[in-house]
């Protein structure tokens, strides 16, 4: 055909080809049609082209219909035989699309057990959390937890919510069969259960009547508590344990993963009583209402607060309230992690995807060159994509299985070794529920149509006499297709070092959290939880008594350098805050200062090295017949009396006009990193001596040891107890590195597995670029035997073969560079926000590339290297 | 009537390439019936694929140009599904014809 064809019919030959895998005689007759109907005029030429087009779709229907799985056995039969040609490569493919498949279903099932999965049997998102604002009219708002006192009035109150509820946890005594037991006990309403939509796993939850003061004899167990000391006997209800002194009849039991709130391993009923003067605090969940939107939650509760208000005026009435999502809440920074995760492992896949279309490619044309002949034969597009998805599929099907294996059999252990606070109150048990087999088989199958028609689109660039041209040397192919193959490992290359430099930067985060001083020195503390129980020691005396002499005991063991206690020590879940005035300042109109408040015994802060920059510390001289003494943290001094001695001013509880007693400051000592609160400003933190009254309840104290035996302490310790005491359990006894662990787990996880992703993607990025270098020296044999014959050494040859290498690293690392750097600030939104330098990152990411293609470069160049000129120029 | 025993008609004891077999059809039907190329190949594939008809090399007086072309021809088996089918259609007609008449 010397002349050109009219557009309408190369476009009915492209379409006949593409879509209908027609021979080329469908076309040729077209032609013919077309001619006499153009001599007609182009409409009538125009009307027939439009309705060939038509019936186009209908061929399609016809061979569709007539043989629906006509070519799937020839096409089965191919992959088949492709995959078993050539076992260690087709191992790496499916090694790769388990890696990644196995990734993402991983990071799938995680995200979906954090963020999606519902707690129970009702939709999790209606469930809030509710605070109350104090803030006065036209100041900022001031939201804190609710008081114990307001509890009732907003109960009566509140419209929107279909139930509203309260909870608080405390530590409680469990004795069973005589052997005692420190638990975390969470104190709930009746209601609270259904609030989030959570049902027993045995028995029942509380009645409105158990939930009354003078009650209050029923116990719900934790599922691991009725494992560890129940042995998950389904006849444990109706069966009687002691709290806490009291007998309590167990009344069901909570399914698995279910802590909330406070950790709690059992449930009592909180028996609210109403009480205008208790202060405590109290969380609040509550549901809204279906069709409630928060905002309308929020309006109606201000409303809510001014008629409160009005009807109570004074300052502890508060004049708003703060309804928000609660899971949000109970995440925390986990969700922007997570979410940093799934990128991360969606970046596998596609570094994996690329990496795979390139093997298959690359093996399919250099080992049989059917495809390609076949091409330029005339086998359409089509039929040629459908050949290599049947491949792709079967591939990814293997290694999707591998990979869901792979995934379950690592991910759960993974995320159950991080005790996560908050989350971890809640079933985060990643599973393989219905949603994440649907994600995964879709996945599945879009990696592998990704599979079929990448290597497609590869071959259909290069045109069917470059084919021909390059089948007629030694199985290569065409230009076009080899810049696709080196566009693939490119983009591999970019995408492995964005997964690294997202793996350095959590890394160095982790490494900085490690080498944070944090105010104190946390090496060599082995640290115990000791309550002793109101009901035996009811004198504060009798408690202070108690503390002394286990003081005296374990100090004396040998191997203590010190031993002090303390209510809250660092890298504590919680906050316990005390409001205070200090004297000869005008407090802010909240009418109060606050501070993180701590119980201290003598030699807490030796024992921990926070140093003691002013004044002293304390003593047993400071007790209940002395001055009220205080000692402060440097920033809280600093705060209210920069550049003057705070020693011998005062300081008192609550607001100026409490009949609290003055505190004299006596010492200051250095500041530790305190857990962030928005109502505290930075690492303010009072603390107070165990024997005066003014110091708080020592009922639960956690002992700090500073020994060079770590955990190894624990038995002598216990012993020491046990001779204060036989009945007061010890419990939590961890060394400070175990609770700095645990303080760190989100950091620990998210660091575990962005360096998990960012090795298997580079991993997969070194196998791309052995794939193409391996390819590309076996294309250039003869190439390389003319040299060799001519003299070339074997050092040219390699170092010909190492440049290629160099070009792709340094395409890649320069566009992986570039995508970091767009993506830069989302990473330090998501990731870590301390210490982390970015350049360094970029460093080491792209060291680590560079050291995977260096590897991957070895074998290829060795082989170019020993090339014998007469078997490559005989095309052997 | 469907396009497959079209297709075997037109092409009836004859060896027939995709062109000549559009025009055989348009010519015996008056020009009622077209068939255009899509349809046309893809049926004459499936023909094919049920080995009703065969390709066979173009006869020796086909011209340069149609010596491009593919040719068919019917097979055994193709005679027999198109007798069975005509005969099918004339049980039709037989009992049909009462309606023509009565048409007129």
């Amino acid at each position: 055909m010397s002349r050109r064809e009219p557009w309408p019919v190369r476009w009915y030959r492209r379409a006949a080809w593409t879509v209908g895998d027609l021979s080329t005689d469908a076309a040729d007759t077209f032609a013919l049609l077309y001619a006499e109907q153009r001599r007609r005029g182009p409409a009538a030429a125009m009307r027939l082209w439009l309705r060939a087009m038509i019936d186009l779709v209908r061929a399609v229907a016809i061979v569709a219909r007539s043989r629906p799985f006509a070519g799937l056995r020839h096409d089965l039969r191919w992959a088949w035989r492709t995959l078993r040609s050539r076992p260690g490569v087709n191992l790496v493919v499916i090694a790769s699309i388990g890696l990644a498949i196995g990734a993402n279903t991983a990071a799938f099932s995680v995200v979906n057990a954090f963020l999606w999965r519902s707690w129970g049997d009702r939709a999790t998102d209606q469930v809030v959390r509710v605070r109350e604002d104090y803030a006065l009219p036209g100041q900022p708002p001031d939201v804190r937890g609710f008081r114990m006192a307001s509890f009732g009035p907003w109960q009566r109150a509140a419209t929107v919510f279909d139930a509203i509820a309260a909870g608080t946890g405390t530590s409680a005594t469990l004795v069973i069969d005589g052997h005692p037991e420190r638990v975390a006990a969470g104190a709930v309403t009746a209601n609270f259960f259904d609030v989030l939509g959570i049902r027993p796993a045995l028995g029942r939850t509380f009645t409105a009547d158990e939930d009354t003061p003078a009650r209050r004899d029923a116990v719900l167990l934790g599922d691991a508590l009725w494992r560890s000391r129940f042995g998950a006997d389904p006849s444990v209800l109706g069966r009687a344990v002691q709290l806490n002194g009291r007998v309590r009849t167990i009344v069901g039991v909570m399914p698995r993963g279910l802590k909330h709130p406070y950790q709690s391993d059992l449930w009592v009923p909180l028996g609210y009583r109403e009480d205008p003067m208790n202060a405590a605090g109290i969380y609040v969940p509550a549901r809204l209402k279906p069709g409630v939107t928060l905002a309308q939650a929020n309006e109606e509760m201000d409303h809510m607060a001014a008629r409160l208000r009005e009807a109570h005026p004074t300052p502890d009435t508060p004049s708003g309230a703060q309804v928000t999502p609660l899971r949000p809440e109970m995440l925390g920074r986990l969700t922007g992690v997570l979410y940093a995760l799934s990128g991360a492992a969606l970046l596998v896949l596609l570094i994996a995807v690329a990496n795979v279309s390139n093997l298959l490619l690359a093996q399919s044309l250099e080992q049989q060159n059917e495809a390609a002949v076949r091409a330029a034969l005339g086998a359409s597009r089509a039929r040629l994509v459908r050949q290599f998805l049947t491949y792709g599929v079967l591939l990814s099907g293997i290694g999707g299985l591998a990979g869901v294996v792979l995934t379950f059999w690592s991910v759960g252990p993974l995320v159950a070794l991080s005790p996560l606070y908050g989350a971890g109150e809640f079933d985060i048990e990643p599973r393989l529920d219905g949603l994440t087999v649907a994600f995964t088989i879709a996945m599945t199958a879009t990696v592998g149509v990704a599979f079929g028609v990448l290597p497609a689109i590869g071959i259909a660039r290069a045109r069917a006499s470059d084919v021909l041209r390059a089948v007629g040397r030694s199985g290569t192919l065409s230009r076009g297709s080899r810049r696709w193959l080196k566009g693939l490992v490119v983009v591999e290359l970019a995408l492995a070092f964005v997964l690294l430099v997202g793996a350095c930067v959590t890394g160095q985060g982790l490494l900085a959290l490690r080498r944070e001083t944090w105010g104190f020195d946390r090496h060599d503390v082995t640290t115990f939880d000791v309550a002793v129980s109101p009901l035996r020691y009811p004198e504060r005396a009798q408690q202070e008594a108690f503390v002394h002499d286990l003081l005296e005991r374990v100090g004396s063991l040998p191997g203590v350098a010190a031993v002090g206690a303390t209510s809250a020590p660092p890298f504590y879940a919680g906050t316990e805050a005390a409001s205070f005035t200090v004297d000869g300042i005008p407090p802010p109109p909240r009418g109060f200062l606050l501070a993180h408040s701590r119980v201290v015994t003598p030699h807490y802060f030796e024992a921990l090295a926070i140093p003691v920059l002013a004044g002293r510390s304390f003593t047993d001289a400071d007790n209940a017949t002395s001055v009220p003494v205080v000692v402060l943290s440097q920033s809280l001094a600093e705060r209210y009396w920069p550049g003057q001695n705070p020693i011998g001013r005062r300081v008192k509880r609550g607001r100026i006009d409490s009949p609290a007693q003055w505190l004299e400051i006596v010492g200051v000592v250095g500041n530790l990193r305190e857990n962030p609160d928005d109502d505290i400003p930075g690492s303010d933190a009072w603390y107070l001596p165990y024997r005066q009254p003014t110091a708080g309840s020592i009922a639960e104290l956690t002992y700090v040891v500073k020994t060079s035996q770590g955990a190894a302490i624990v038995p002598s310790v216990r012993n020491a107890v046990a001779q204060s005491d036989p009945d007061v359990p010890i419990f939590d006894a961890v060394t400070m590195d175990e609770r700095f662990a645990r303080f760190t787990a989100t950091e620990r996880l998210s660091g575990n597995l962005t360096a998990t992703l960012g090795v298997i993607g580079v991993f997969l990025a070194g196998v791309g670029v052995y794939a193409v270098l391996a390819f590309s020296v076996r294309r250039r044999l003869p190439e390389l035997g003319i040299r060799a014959a001519l003299g070339a050494r074997p050092s040219d040859v390699r170092r010909a073969v190492v440049r290629e290498a160099g070009l792709l690293v340094a395409a890649g690392v320069g566009s992986g560079a570039a995508i970091s750097f767009l993506v830069r600030p989302w990473l330090d939104a998501n990731l870590f926000p301390v210490g982390v330098s970015e350049p360094a990152a970029a460093v080491l990411a792209g060291a680590g590339v560079v050291l995977a293609a260096a590897i991957s470069t070895i074998v290829p160049a060795v082989r170019a290297s020993r090339v014998d000129p007469v078997r490559a120029l005989t095309g052997r | 009537m469907t396009h497959r025993l079209y297709i075997l008609l037109a092409i009836g004891d004859e060896t027939r390439h995709g062109y000549a077999i559009m025009g055989a059809i348009r010519e015996a039907t008056s020009g009622r019936v077209e068939i255009l190329p899509g349809t046309l190949y893809a049926t004459i594939k499936t023909l094919l694929a049920d080995e009703l008809i065969q390709e066979v090399s173009p006869p020796r007086d086909a011209d340069s140009a149609d010596g491009r072309r593919r040719y068919y021809r019917v097979t055994k088996a193709g005679r027999a599904v198109a007798a069975a089918e005509t005969e099918q259609m004339a049980a039709l007609v037989k009992w049909g014809r009462p309606f023509l008449k009565g048409a007129r």
